[in-house]
Protein backbone atom coordinates (compact mmCIF):
# COMPACT_ATOMS: atom_id res chain seq x y z
CA UNK A 1 0.00 0.00 0.00
CA UNK A 2 1.17 3.37 -0.94
CA UNK A 3 1.81 6.24 1.75
CA UNK A 4 -1.21 8.39 0.71
CA UNK A 5 -3.01 4.89 1.10
CA UNK A 6 -2.01 4.49 4.98
CA UNK A 7 -2.67 8.38 5.59
CA UNK A 8 -5.87 7.38 4.59
CA UNK A 9 -6.58 4.27 6.46
CA UNK A 10 -4.72 5.78 9.49
CA UNK A 11 -7.49 8.51 9.31
CA UNK A 12 -10.26 6.12 9.32
CA UNK A 13 -8.86 4.68 12.01
CA UNK A 14 -8.77 7.22 14.20
CA UNK A 15 -12.55 7.93 13.34
CA UNK A 16 -13.39 5.00 14.84
CA UNK A 17 -11.21 5.43 17.52
CA UNK A 18 -12.64 8.41 18.18
CA UNK A 19 -16.23 7.48 18.20
CA UNK A 20 -15.40 4.34 20.50
CA UNK A 21 -13.53 7.14 22.97
CA UNK A 22 -16.97 9.05 22.94
CA UNK A 23 -19.30 5.35 23.65
CA UNK A 24 -16.31 4.90 26.33
CA UNK A 25 -17.04 7.84 28.17
CA UNK A 26 -21.35 7.59 27.72
CA UNK A 27 -20.85 4.44 29.41
CA UNK A 28 -18.35 5.44 32.34
CA UNK A 29 -20.50 9.01 32.92
CA UNK A 30 -23.45 6.43 32.80
CA UNK A 31 -21.85 4.12 35.44
CA UNK A 32 -20.30 6.42 37.45
CA UNK A 33 -23.50 8.64 38.11
CA UNK A 34 -25.29 4.87 39.05
CA UNK A 35 -21.82 4.55 41.29
CA UNK A 36 -22.00 8.26 42.95
CA UNK A 37 -25.87 7.73 43.44
CA UNK A 38 -25.06 4.40 45.34
CA UNK A 39 -22.61 5.80 47.07
CA UNK A 40 -24.74 8.86 48.43
CA UNK A 41 -27.15 6.37 50.08
CA UNK A 42 -24.60 4.17 51.54
CA UNK A 43 -23.03 7.57 52.87
CA UNK A 44 -26.35 7.81 54.76
CA UNK A 45 -25.73 4.53 56.92
CA UNK A 46 -24.55 4.99 60.05
CA UNK A 47 -23.66 2.77 63.25
CA UNK A 48 -23.47 4.10 66.20
CA UNK A 49 -22.05 2.28 69.56
CA UNK A 50 -24.51 4.42 72.46
CA UNK A 51 -23.61 2.23 75.31
CA UNK A 52 -21.88 -0.48 77.16
CA UNK A 53 -23.11 -2.45 79.74
CA UNK A 54 -21.17 -5.55 82.15
CA UNK A 55 -24.58 -7.51 83.66
CA UNK A 56 -22.95 -10.08 86.41
CA UNK A 57 -24.55 -13.33 86.15
CA UNK A 58 -23.27 -15.74 88.88
CA UNK A 59 -19.63 -16.08 88.70
CA UNK A 60 -19.65 -14.84 85.38
CA UNK A 61 -20.34 -11.24 83.23
CA UNK A 62 -22.32 -10.62 80.29
CA UNK A 63 -21.34 -7.34 78.16
CA UNK A 64 -24.67 -5.90 76.63
CA UNK A 65 -23.84 -2.87 73.45
CA UNK A 66 -26.38 -0.70 72.27
CA UNK A 67 -25.96 -0.20 68.94
CA UNK A 68 -27.86 1.92 66.33
CA UNK A 69 -27.97 1.44 62.54
CA UNK A 70 -29.67 4.71 60.87
CA UNK A 71 -30.41 4.68 57.44
CA UNK A 72 -30.65 8.16 56.49
CA UNK A 73 -30.84 7.11 52.56
CA UNK A 74 -33.90 6.54 50.37
CA UNK A 75 -32.54 2.92 49.85
CA UNK A 76 -33.57 -0.10 51.58
CA UNK A 77 -30.42 -1.26 53.70
CA UNK A 78 -31.15 -5.24 55.18
CA UNK A 79 -28.20 -6.14 57.41
CA UNK A 80 -27.75 -9.82 57.09
CA UNK A 81 -24.47 -10.37 59.02
CA UNK A 82 -22.84 -8.30 62.54
CA UNK A 83 -19.50 -8.99 64.49
CA UNK A 84 -18.96 -6.88 67.48
CA UNK A 85 -15.34 -7.45 69.09
CA UNK A 86 -15.02 -6.05 72.64
CA UNK A 87 -11.00 -4.64 74.60
CA UNK A 88 -11.26 -3.35 77.62
CA UNK A 89 -8.00 -1.03 78.55
CA UNK A 90 -6.65 -1.92 75.60
CA UNK A 91 -6.67 -5.89 75.77
CA UNK A 92 -8.83 -7.90 74.08
CA UNK A 93 -12.32 -9.58 75.68
CA UNK A 94 -13.84 -11.17 73.42
CA UNK A 95 -15.95 -11.23 69.96
CA UNK A 96 -19.11 -12.47 68.12
CA UNK A 97 -20.48 -12.90 65.26
CA UNK A 98 -24.06 -12.50 64.46
CA UNK A 99 -25.61 -14.20 61.52
CA UNK A 100 -29.19 -12.93 60.00
CA UNK A 101 -28.69 -14.75 56.26
CA UNK A 102 -32.05 -16.04 57.11
CA UNK A 103 -33.64 -13.11 58.41
CA UNK A 104 -31.90 -10.15 57.05
CA UNK A 105 -32.32 -6.92 59.85
CA UNK A 106 -34.41 -4.97 58.02
CA UNK A 107 -33.75 -1.36 57.41
CA UNK A 108 -36.05 1.07 55.45
CA UNK A 109 -35.04 4.17 54.02
CA UNK A 110 -34.96 7.22 56.94
CA UNK A 111 -35.45 4.40 59.64
CA UNK A 112 -33.45 4.04 62.91
CA UNK A 113 -33.21 0.31 64.57
CA UNK A 114 -31.64 -0.18 68.34
CA UNK A 115 -29.98 -3.34 68.63
CA UNK A 116 -28.40 -4.92 72.04
CA UNK A 117 -25.47 -7.33 71.07
CA UNK A 118 -24.46 -9.79 73.90
CA UNK A 119 -21.73 -11.28 74.52
CA UNK A 120 -20.63 -13.02 77.26
CA UNK A 121 -17.54 -13.34 78.71
CA UNK A 122 -15.40 -16.21 78.81
CA UNK A 123 -14.03 -17.28 82.29
CA UNK A 124 -10.33 -17.05 81.34
CA UNK A 125 -11.44 -13.29 80.97
CA UNK A 126 -13.29 -12.66 84.22
CA UNK A 127 -10.66 -10.96 86.38
CA UNK A 128 -10.01 -8.61 83.42
CA UNK A 129 -13.20 -7.21 83.15
CA UNK A 130 -13.79 -7.28 86.73
CA UNK A 131 -10.54 -4.68 87.03
CA UNK A 132 -11.24 -2.95 84.34
CA UNK A 133 -9.92 1.04 84.76
CA UNK A 134 -10.34 2.92 81.83
CA UNK A 135 -13.04 2.07 78.93
CA UNK A 136 -14.32 0.03 76.35
CA UNK A 137 -12.94 -0.51 73.02
CA UNK A 138 -15.86 -1.59 70.52
CA UNK A 139 -15.46 -2.79 66.97
CA UNK A 140 -18.75 -3.41 65.25
CA UNK A 141 -18.49 -4.64 61.69
CA UNK A 142 -20.95 -6.23 59.49
CA UNK A 143 -22.54 -7.08 55.98
CA UNK A 144 -25.21 -4.97 54.19
CA UNK A 145 -26.94 -6.22 51.34
CA UNK A 146 -26.89 -3.22 48.64
CA UNK A 147 -29.56 -2.89 45.79
CA UNK A 148 -27.81 -3.28 42.57
CA UNK A 149 -24.12 -3.11 44.44
CA UNK A 150 -24.95 -6.30 46.35
CA UNK A 151 -23.02 -7.42 49.78
CA UNK A 152 -21.04 -4.28 51.43
CA UNK A 153 -18.85 -4.32 54.57
CA UNK A 154 -19.45 -1.22 56.90
CA UNK A 155 -16.90 -0.92 60.03
CA UNK A 156 -17.10 1.39 63.10
CA UNK A 157 -14.85 1.64 66.31
CA UNK A 158 -16.34 3.85 69.66
CA UNK A 159 -14.43 3.88 72.84
CA UNK A 160 -16.66 4.28 75.94
CA UNK A 161 -15.16 5.01 79.27
CA UNK A 162 -15.76 2.71 81.84
CA UNK A 163 -17.93 5.06 84.31
CA UNK A 164 -20.80 5.58 81.60
CA UNK A 165 -20.45 1.98 80.66
CA UNK A 166 -20.50 -0.44 84.04
CA UNK A 167 -23.62 1.02 85.26
CA UNK A 168 -25.69 -1.65 85.53
CA UNK B 1 3.23 12.21 12.66
CA UNK B 2 3.31 8.68 13.01
CA UNK B 3 4.05 9.12 16.92
CA UNK B 4 1.63 11.34 17.23
CA UNK B 5 -0.90 9.03 15.83
CA UNK B 6 -0.21 6.22 18.11
CA UNK B 7 -0.16 8.36 21.21
CA UNK B 8 -3.89 9.91 20.24
CA UNK B 9 -4.62 6.18 19.54
CA UNK B 10 -3.67 5.00 22.78
CA UNK B 11 -5.43 7.98 24.56
CA UNK B 12 -8.88 7.16 22.50
CA UNK B 13 -8.62 3.07 23.52
CA UNK B 14 -7.79 3.96 27.14
CA UNK B 15 -10.87 6.23 27.06
CA UNK B 16 -12.43 3.16 25.41
CA UNK B 17 -11.37 0.51 27.48
CA UNK B 18 -12.09 2.72 30.98
CA UNK B 19 -15.81 2.57 30.03
CA UNK B 20 -15.79 -1.18 30.14
CA UNK B 21 -13.61 -1.68 32.61
CA UNK B 22 -15.97 1.04 34.94
CA UNK B 23 -18.80 -1.61 33.83
CA UNK B 24 -17.00 -4.56 34.65
CA UNK B 25 -16.16 -3.32 38.21
CA UNK B 26 -19.89 -2.55 38.44
CA UNK B 27 -22.00 -4.69 36.01
CA UNK B 28 -25.00 -4.12 38.03
CA UNK B 29 -25.09 -0.10 38.17
CA UNK B 30 -24.13 -0.46 34.04
CA UNK B 31 -26.74 1.37 32.01
CA UNK B 32 -26.99 -1.35 29.51
CA UNK B 33 -28.24 -4.37 30.76
CA UNK B 34 -27.06 -6.80 28.25
CA UNK B 35 -23.70 -5.51 29.75
CA UNK B 36 -24.77 -7.33 33.34
CA UNK B 37 -24.56 -10.94 31.73
CA UNK B 38 -22.05 -10.57 29.10
CA UNK B 39 -18.99 -7.17 30.93
CA UNK B 40 -15.88 -9.56 30.91
CA UNK B 41 -16.54 -11.04 27.00
CA UNK B 42 -17.32 -7.46 25.82
CA UNK B 43 -13.66 -6.44 27.84
CA UNK B 44 -11.84 -9.30 26.05
CA UNK B 45 -13.49 -8.22 22.73
CA UNK B 46 -12.71 -4.40 23.51
CA UNK B 47 -9.04 -5.62 24.36
CA UNK B 48 -8.93 -7.00 20.60
CA UNK B 49 -10.21 -4.63 19.04
CA UNK B 50 -8.01 -2.27 20.86
CA UNK B 51 -5.07 -4.13 19.78
CA UNK B 52 -6.41 -4.48 16.18
CA UNK B 53 -7.07 -0.65 15.60
CA UNK B 54 -3.59 0.52 17.39
CA UNK B 55 -1.82 -2.50 14.63
CA UNK B 56 -3.67 -0.91 11.83
CA UNK B 57 -1.71 2.37 12.92
CA UNK B 58 1.52 1.09 12.97
CA UNK B 59 3.72 -1.15 10.91
CA UNK B 60 6.08 -2.54 13.98
CA UNK B 61 4.48 -5.11 16.07
CA UNK B 62 6.39 -4.90 19.16
CA UNK B 63 5.23 -1.13 18.64
CA UNK B 64 1.27 -1.82 18.15
CA UNK B 65 1.60 -4.45 21.46
CA UNK B 66 3.46 -1.71 23.61
CA UNK B 67 0.92 1.28 22.35
CA UNK B 68 -2.10 -2.12 23.34
CA UNK B 69 -0.71 -2.43 26.74
CA UNK B 70 -0.41 1.09 27.37
CA UNK B 71 -3.78 1.72 26.46
CA UNK B 72 -5.29 -0.93 29.15
CA UNK B 73 -2.82 0.85 31.50
CA UNK B 74 -4.45 3.73 30.67
CA UNK B 75 -8.19 2.60 30.97
CA UNK B 76 -7.43 0.45 34.51
CA UNK B 77 -5.87 4.00 35.91
CA UNK B 78 -9.08 5.96 34.71
CA UNK B 79 -11.62 3.26 35.70
CA UNK B 80 -9.21 3.63 39.09
CA UNK B 81 -9.90 7.04 39.40
CA UNK B 82 -13.76 5.98 38.99
CA UNK B 83 -13.55 4.06 41.93
CA UNK B 84 -12.27 6.31 43.86
CA UNK B 85 -14.43 9.31 42.38
CA UNK B 86 -16.98 8.52 46.26
CA UNK B 87 -14.11 8.97 48.68
CA UNK B 88 -12.65 11.93 46.52
CA UNK B 89 -15.85 13.82 46.25
CA UNK B 90 -16.19 13.47 50.14
CA UNK B 91 -19.45 11.00 49.63
CA UNK B 92 -17.98 8.13 51.56
CA UNK B 93 -19.02 7.16 54.85
CA UNK B 94 -18.83 3.64 57.18
CA UNK B 95 -19.63 1.59 54.45
CA UNK B 96 -16.76 0.19 52.11
CA UNK B 97 -17.67 0.61 48.57
CA UNK B 98 -14.77 -0.96 47.05
CA UNK B 99 -13.40 -4.30 47.53
CA UNK B 100 -10.10 -5.34 47.67
CA UNK B 101 -11.01 -8.25 45.44
CA UNK B 102 -12.41 -5.82 42.41
CA UNK B 103 -8.97 -4.00 42.38
CA UNK B 104 -7.23 -7.27 42.36
CA UNK B 105 -9.74 -8.74 39.47
CA UNK B 106 -8.90 -5.50 38.05
CA UNK B 107 -4.98 -5.94 37.98
CA UNK B 108 -5.52 -9.65 36.89
CA UNK B 109 -7.35 -8.51 34.02
CA UNK B 110 -5.07 -5.94 33.03
CA UNK B 111 -2.36 -8.96 32.74
CA UNK B 112 -4.53 -11.02 30.64
CA UNK B 113 -6.17 -8.56 28.31
CA UNK B 114 -2.39 -7.68 26.98
CA UNK B 115 -1.91 -10.98 25.29
CA UNK B 116 -5.27 -10.50 23.84
CA UNK B 117 -4.74 -7.29 22.50
CA UNK B 118 -1.09 -8.28 20.82
CA UNK B 119 -3.26 -11.09 19.06
CA UNK B 120 -5.46 -8.28 17.84
CA UNK B 121 -2.57 -6.29 16.83
CA UNK B 122 -1.01 -8.88 15.13
CA UNK B 123 -4.11 -9.01 13.30
CA UNK B 124 -4.37 -5.46 12.67
CA UNK B 125 -0.40 -5.21 11.31
CA UNK B 126 -1.11 -7.59 8.63
CA UNK B 127 -4.59 -6.10 7.80
CA UNK B 128 -2.18 -2.69 7.45
CA UNK B 129 0.01 -4.59 5.39
CA UNK B 130 -2.64 -6.48 2.99
CA UNK B 131 -1.12 -9.58 4.28
CA UNK B 132 -4.62 -11.06 4.81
Amino acid sequence: MNSRGHARGDRIVLIIMVVLAVCGVALTWATAKNYLGAATAAAGFQTTVSGVTLRQEGSGYTIEINVSFENLSEWDLPITAVRSIVYLDGQYIWGRNYEWWARPLELPGGSKREVVLEIDVPDTKTELVAGGKEAWSIRISGLLDMPRLGTKVFVTNAVVPLDRGNEA
Amino acid sequence: MSRKRIVAGVILMGIFMCGLFTCQAFPLLSPIEAAQDYITALVFAGALITGFLLGMLTSSIAGGIFAGFFSIMLGLVLAGFMMTLPALLGVSGQLGMLSGAAVGRALILGAILTPIAAVGTFIGVLARNRII
